[in-house]
């Protein structure tokens, strides 16, 4: 396809594509601005775009990839359900029906015809993550839902404005089906105002360089960024990639998926995922796409305008009834960080471990993250008011290392988390801490970046409690993978304390910092609704980004850095590290740690090995067979040796040792008994291949 | 009265006399010692104005004014104190983890790349961050107490470490500040030498992260600027000024000695800040009060927005990639300026201008400095609005060869254009980049660009400046006369001003005795300050509130009316009123939603002591016919036509107040180029201002 642009002239189309970006990105600062929930003022849980008059993408803008293809579905669901002759301008509609379009009720579009002359030229659509939909748990997420009836209103499209004019009967009945009608009346009302904005502008610039330029550059903006597209797939080699993934809670529900890329294509085929679930993790088809959109969104076409020409290339083959794909009346409500997490890491993944096959693309490796816990909590805070509010901690993950960096420390996803000061005024709790978790990182030569770690309980709450919901990505195996030797980053946990010391602890004049300290029983949350008492402490962990390369490689100066900055602790430095230090001086002792690596590298490990090891579990069975990453032999980096993977036995070239969980990292306790690391080593020299935990079969 | 600025390059002064008479002085700046810079400015000055030396003019002065960049090359090139930070145990992490987010600053085009985004670096090391135990609540109350002997422990460890300044910040010292001063008092006893930042007193509001990073930065150059502003005012008494250096303040406004030391923070950005002030002020005089000041640098084009005569002001800027809490006054920007660089995407055959700039060295490729790639500066000299021989009054000499080609390489030939079509779409597109930030800066925020006249600073600004005005219905442009010196110039024209605020949160309807309690308290503080300044009489104080619908975060700030002090339970529904009336205004007609309830986030008074200024002199007009000053004619480029038209060159300083001049035109002066479009028209108003009434 050619790449060059046609029919309108350079400069022109310039000036104009940046002026359709800063329409995407005022919506975006409306949004912010104007909302109410906390997703949207600070979290930047939102999306704004426009859309093509059949509901093709035209320009997306901040922030969410996943709901930039699903709102693309719900211009198309409002073209067919409403005849032409019923959309008038200045008509404002809205749908949030899962089965439709949505990804989960609590997502509210926002969509609206934008016309010039009398015809209609294109769309805008918002997005929203609303407070609350009159779901079974506050807040939407309802772990205890088995059906769609169960989580809240949904609306297949209405018209909320018609013709400018507010349609107060309509906005009323919504609010009035929530527990927090204030809130989500401010979350209505700011996707109407970003609308609006959207409207006013794009009508000044069709007022000023007429329809058929402005048609022409759509046009040509969209197929220019699917023709450069195309090319920058045809630059690899055509390939299959396939990953794992598993919500470990109440059930173990498995996502699988396979990248093919043939040509100029990239086919996302989630085959050999598990039937859909009786709680509210699966995913509708558009979600799943949108997911896998997002993931390319920050890797093949960062740099492209985005819109539907990112979409054409791509194939998304989810089978109907399965957790990728659910049939009607499966529940959905937590679906969006859960599975939706999970196949965002899947798509990441594959495509990672495509870009390690390019040359100039590998050096744009993040490794994948699974993503983490979250939390909700509702009840009377302190002003004597209802309230539903979410943690929103999960914007404090640590990112993936990359290919020539650590990972960003609490780089999150875009997104924001309020001050605990923010949370205190306007909710009746009180954080213990809130810092970086020591060790969660995944060591690697760039290690991950390091997760958040918070504690709170209850203050202040008039009737002594809140309730509770527990949610996100549930299982040990979440937070972040390690590529190329790089460990996995500690997993993300919510752990309920109940009935603590902690107001002994600081009334006896000390911050509550040590868990230990604070005591309590202790337990680990799965998909639930839960209890908040006064006393009680609830402490989460978030994602923790995978590490990239042998660990064994990293710089030792890197280590005391990072020993100096609480990131690692000592005895993770010499055992994960291999890094010794000075007693006296601190300093790193390089004959020590040149010892020191030399027993811990390669197949010199097997004193930790996992058959000479405390624990009796049998041997770990990994996913892949005879393969490190991918389809292709990957030849060794360290040797060159092309055996690694030709061999044609199962581990050809390779050689696999399985260590307790705790080989990588002391918060990897909570993996005992259920899951090994699994080392790859090539069995030429001994590099160090890949790391990763495996289930114990 | 004089006004020192200090540039990256050069400093200026500005004297103005009883009869509003402005002379220039010009110096190098002399970084090791900045205020050798400022007194050699004032020496040339002194000498323009046919005195004996720097001396006999400071001794005449009444006040001296300066802006200084200090605190922004402390932070810029890490030479700032070595600084330790105090802060709640189980917290250290709060400057670091950034609310997770950290994208502000960073240009729109990076910010999806993904493997090469980072955050800032760390302002404090993390072994220089230590916590201690203590802890209060939202409502003020102590949980867990401090101990001031862990307290000195910790304190003896960051001076061990080499701390020379300690920062202050605590959970909700917004809401009780004692433990705050506690430590402050420990600090004070054991180590009066170090200077000390507290987050209750720099940024008392809500939000650790932001208050943590506004009290860092301020405690990372309190002490140069400390050390600074305490020599140069040595220095100047030495020379004869009878008082002390009144200091430029980010928010527009200035400060003296004592007062600037304690808030440095506030010194960021101040020479810019200076300018804005005094286009507020021109605009006063010339009956102009709402504003869009332009500057457009080598590689930056700033704006920012005075309506009704009050500079619009940023409460939660951004510093070095860090959110804070300061009063600044609020400028957008992007890297657009003479010296942006122009390229074509190879693959889509896209001409692209900025966000790269060719910098100072090489520069543009006309500077004939060694730069090789095209720049906005060289698209400007092939489309003839330039003259080669008479850059910046001759100064500089431009070689339009090296224009041409680099032009010709890397935008006419990849794109299969003539070289003055590619030199005449970087021009457009550059034009089209800069009106886009000013629809942001006006549209957005609910204003009407047309309603506004647009002020032109910086070199390349008058080039471009009635094709950016145009293309939003700005119907006139004004060129200052001061528009090379005008930070210095609006440092003349500034008052002392002083910020206080506070968050504290108070739901609608709020009582009113809490709500007056709240701003006396402030009150107070101004009148103690502005009398301790000096100030009796001619002090003015305005009282506003930083107000949301329950639960939201981002606050409009609602002025209280005149005479409302005590406000009455009717007076503040008023309020409330106008904070609705406000909310629609920003951000649509039905944006609002009172049912959400309304909060009061924080109390805020800026206290004015104003200083007499001087008019500027003008002159009496003269006839219409600038035929005098014509100094020559040349081949220009303009969009409006197929082939490039013979257009008259006139020279500024041989023009008259009352002469007009028709477009197609171009009016050289010493430091910039007029460009006045075929459909424009130009004036020299009584001020020796350069007016362009576009479309007229």
């Amino acid at each position: 396809m050619d790449t060059r642009i046609h029919g309108v002239d350079p400069v022109t189309f310039e000036i104009l594509s940046h002026r359709l970006h800063q329409v995407t990105r005022e919506m975006g600062i409306t949004l912010e601005r104007t909302g109410g929930t906390v997703n949207t003022t600070q979290q930047r849980d939102y999306m704004a775009s426009l859309y093509r008059p059949d509901g093709d993408i035209l320009s997306a803008g901040a922030t969410l990839g996943q709901h930039v293809v699903c709102a693309s579905y719900a211009v198309k669901r409002i073209i067919e359900r409403f005849p032409p002759d019923e959309i008038f301008e200045d008509d404002v509609f809205l749908l949030n029906d899962p089965y439709l379009a949505a990804i989960h009720q609590s997502d509210i579009y926002v969509v609206s015809p934008i016309h010039h002359g009398g015809r209609l030229v294109a769309w805008s659509a918002t997005f929203v993550h609303v407070n609350d939909v009159g779901a079974l748990s506050p807040g939407g997420d309802s772990p205890d839902a088995t059906e769609i009836f169960h989580e809240g209103l949904r609306v297949p499209g209405i018209k909320l404005v018609e013709r400018g004019a507010l349609r107060q009967d309509v906005f009323d009945t919504l609010t009035n089906m929530t527990r927090q009608p204030g809130m989500v009346g401010l979350d209505l009302k700011c996707e109407i105002a970003a609308n609006n904005v959207a409207k006013a502008r794009l009508r000044e610039m069709y007022a000023h360089y007429g329809a058929e330029l402005l048609d022409a550059v759509a046009g040509e903006m969209i197929r220019y960024t699917e023709a450069i597209f195309r090319e920058r797939i045809a630059s690899f080699e055509d390939g299959e990639w396939t990953e794992e993934m598993a919500l470990e809670a109440q059930d173990t529900w498995r996502m699988k998926v396979t990248l093919r890329k043939r040509e100029d294509r990239l086919v996302f085929d989630f085959t050999g995922t598990d039937p859909q679930a009786a709680t509210g993790v699966n995913l509708p088809f558009h979600g799943t796409a949108g997911f896998c959109f997002a993931a390319v969104l920050t890797t093949l076409v960062h740099d492209l305008p985005k819109n539907h020409g990112v979409i054409r290339p791509l194939e998304v083959i989810a089978p109907e009834g399965t957790l990728v794909n659910v049939t009607y009346p499966g529940p959905v409500s937590l679906n969006t960080t859960s599975c939706g997490f999970s196949i965002g890491f899947l798509a990441s993944s594959v495509l990672m471990q495509m870009l390690g096959t390019h040359e100039h693309w590998r050096d744009e490796i993040v490794t994948p993250n699974a993503s983490h816990r979250n939390g909700k909590h509702s009840g009377v805070n302190q002003s004597g008011r209802y309230c539903v509010f979410n943690l929103a901690h999960g914007a404090m993950d640590g990112n993936g290392a990359r290919a020539h960096a650590d990972g960003i420390d609490s780089g999150g996803n875009y997104m924001n988390c309020p001050n605990a000061e923010w949370f205190e005024l306007n909710f009746p709790v009180l954080y213990l801490f809130r810092r970086h978790a020591t060790d969660s990182a995944g060591p690697g030569r760039y290690r991950g970046g390091l997760a958040v770690e918070t504690a709170h309980t209850p203050h202040d709450a008039p009737e002594g409690r809140l309730g509770g919901v527990a949610y996100g990505v549930a299982g040990l195996r979440n937070s972040g993978h390690g590529m190329y030797g790089g460990y996995p980053g500690a997993p993300s946990v919510i752990v309920l304390r109940e009935s603590t010391r902690v107001r002994e602890v600081m009334n006896s004049d000390r911050n509550a910092v040590d868990l230990d300290e604070v005591g309590g029983t202790e337990r680990v949350l799965p998909y639930c609704n839960f209890e908040f008492n006064d006393g009680d402490v609830l402490y989460m962990r978030v994602a923790s980004g995978g590490g990239y390369g042998d660990p064994l490689t990293r710089q030792p100066d890197r280590v005391r850095a990072d020993v100096m900055d609480g990131a690692v602790s000592e005895d993770a430095a010499r055992d994960i590290y291999g890094v010794a230090f000075k007693p006296e001086t601190r300093e790193v002792d390089d004959a020590a740690t040149e010892a020191l690596r030399q027993r811990l590298g390669g197949g010199n490990g097997s004193s930790r090995e996992q058959g000479g090891a405390s624990d009796s579990v049998s041997r770990a069975q990994g996913p892949e067979s005879g393969r490190i990453d991918g389809n292709k032999p990957t030849p060794c980096p360290r040797c060159g040796s092309a055996g690694a993977s030709t061999g044609s036995g199962a581990d050809g070239g390779v050689e696999r040792r399985a260590f307790p969980p705790t080989e990588a990292g002391p918060l990897m306790g909570d993996l005992r008994g259920r899951y090994l690391l699994e080392k790859l080593y090539c069995s030429s020299c001994q590099a160090l291949l890949k790391a990763h935990m495996v289930p114990v079969t | 009265m004089v006004g020192v600025d200090i540039g990256g390059t050069f400093t200026d002064c500005v004297a103005m006399d009883a009869g509003g008479t402005m002379t220039v002085g010009k110096a190098l700046s002399t970084p090791d010692d900045y205020s050798v810079g400022a007194l050699n400015a004032v020496r040339d000055a002194a000498g323009n104005l046919g005195l004996r030396d720097e001396d006999e003019l400071l001794a005449s002065a009444r006040l001296f004014f300066h802006a200084c960049t200090i605190g922004d090359n402390a932070l810029l090139t890490g030479s700032g104190a070595v600084t330790g930070l105090i802060t709640t145990k189980g917290f250290a992490d709060t400057l670091r983890i950034m609310r997770g987010r950290f994208t502000d600053g960073v240009p729109e085009s990076e910010i999806f790349h993904l493997s090469r985004l980072d955050k800032p670096a760390p302002m404090v090391p993390r072994p220089l961050i230590k916590e201690v135990d203590e802890r209060v609540d939202y409502k003020g109350s102590v949980l867990v107490r401090l101990d001031p002997e862990q307290v000195a422990r910790v304190v003896e460890e960051l001076v061990a470490d080499g701390a020379e300044a300690v920062a202050v910040s605590l959970i909700w010292s917004v809401a009780n500040e004692g433990h705050e001063q506690a430590i402050a008092e420990v600090v004070g006893e054991r180590h009066p030498e170090v200077f000390l930042s507290l987050s209750s007193e720099v940024a008392p509001y809500l939000g650790e992260y932001e208050r943590t990073a506004t009290t860092v930065f301020n405690a990372c150059i309190g002490p140069r600027i400390s050390a600074y502003i305490q020599r140069l005012g040595g220095r100047l008494r030495e020379h004869g000024l009878a008082g002390e250096p009144l200091i430029m303040q980010s928010y527009g406004g200035v400060l003296g000695v004592d007062a600037t030391a304690r808030n440095a923070i506030g010194t960021i950005e101040s020479g810019p800040s200076a300018g804005v002030t005094g286009s507020a002020w021109l605009g006063r005089l010339m009956d102009l009060p709402d504003i869009l000041a332009t500057d457009m640098g080598g590689t930056t084009f700033k704006v920012s927005v005075i309506r009704d005569g009050i500079i619009e002001k940023d409460y939660k800027p951004v510093l070095l990639r860090h959110q804070i809490y300061a009063t600044k006054i609020w400028v957008e920007s992007i890297g657009a300026g003479g010296g942006s660089i122009a390229w074509t995407d190879p693959k889509t055959g896209l001409l692209k201008v900025g966000p790269e700039g060719a910098g100072a060295q090489p520069g543009p490729a006309c500077y004939g400095l060694g730069g090789v790639e095209p720049t906005v500066s060289d698209a400007d000299l092939v489309l003839g609005y330039l003259n080669p021989d008479y850059f910046l009054g001759g100064r500089l000499s431009l070689d339009a060869e090296r224009a041409r080609r680099a032009i010709e390489e890397k935008v006419a030939q990849p794109l299969g254009l003539s070289v003055e079509a590619a030199a005449g779409g970087i021009y457009r597109i550059i034009n089209a980049h800069m009106s886009d930030l000013i629809r942001r800066a006006t549209v957005e925020r609910g204003y009407d660009p047309r309603d506004f006249t647009l002020f032109a600073f910086g070199g390349a600004g008058p080039v471009h400046a009635a094709r950016y005005a145009a293309e939003l219905g700005i119907r006139q442009v004004v060129v200052p006369l001061t528009a090379s010196v005008h930070s210095a110039t609006g440092l003349v024209s500034s008052d002392v001003v002083y910020q206080y605020g506070k968050s504290d949160r108070m739901q609608v309807p709020a009582d009113p005795e809490r709500v007056n309690r709240a701003f006396d308290e402030l009150v107070r503080r101004a009148r103690a300050d502005l009398a301790a300044a000096g100030f009796e009489g001619g002090v003015r104080i305005e009282r506003s509130l930083d107000m949301r619908y329950r639960y939201q975060v981002h606050e409009l700030n609602v002025v209280m009316p005149e005479g409302t002090e005590p406000l009455s339970e009717e007076e503040l529904g008023g309020v409330y009123e106008r904070f609705d009336d406000l909310y629609e205004r920003t951000y649509g007609r039905g944006s609002g939603y009172r049912e959400a309830g309304k909060e009061i986030m924080n109390f805020r008074l800026t206290a004015t002591g104003v200083l007499d200024k001087p008019r500027i002199q003008s002159y009496p007009l003269s006839s219409a016919s600038a035929d005098a000053a014509l100094k020559g004619r040349r081949k220009v480029f303009f969009e409006e036509f197929d082939a490039p038209r013979d257009t008259p060159v006139y020279d500024f300083d041989a023009l008259r107040p009352g002469n007009e001049m028709g477009g197609p035109a171009i009016i050289e002066t010493p430091v910039t180029t007029i460009v006045v479009n075929p459909a424009d028209r130009a004036v020299m108003d009584a001020y020796r201002n350069i007016r362009l009434l576009v479309g007229a």
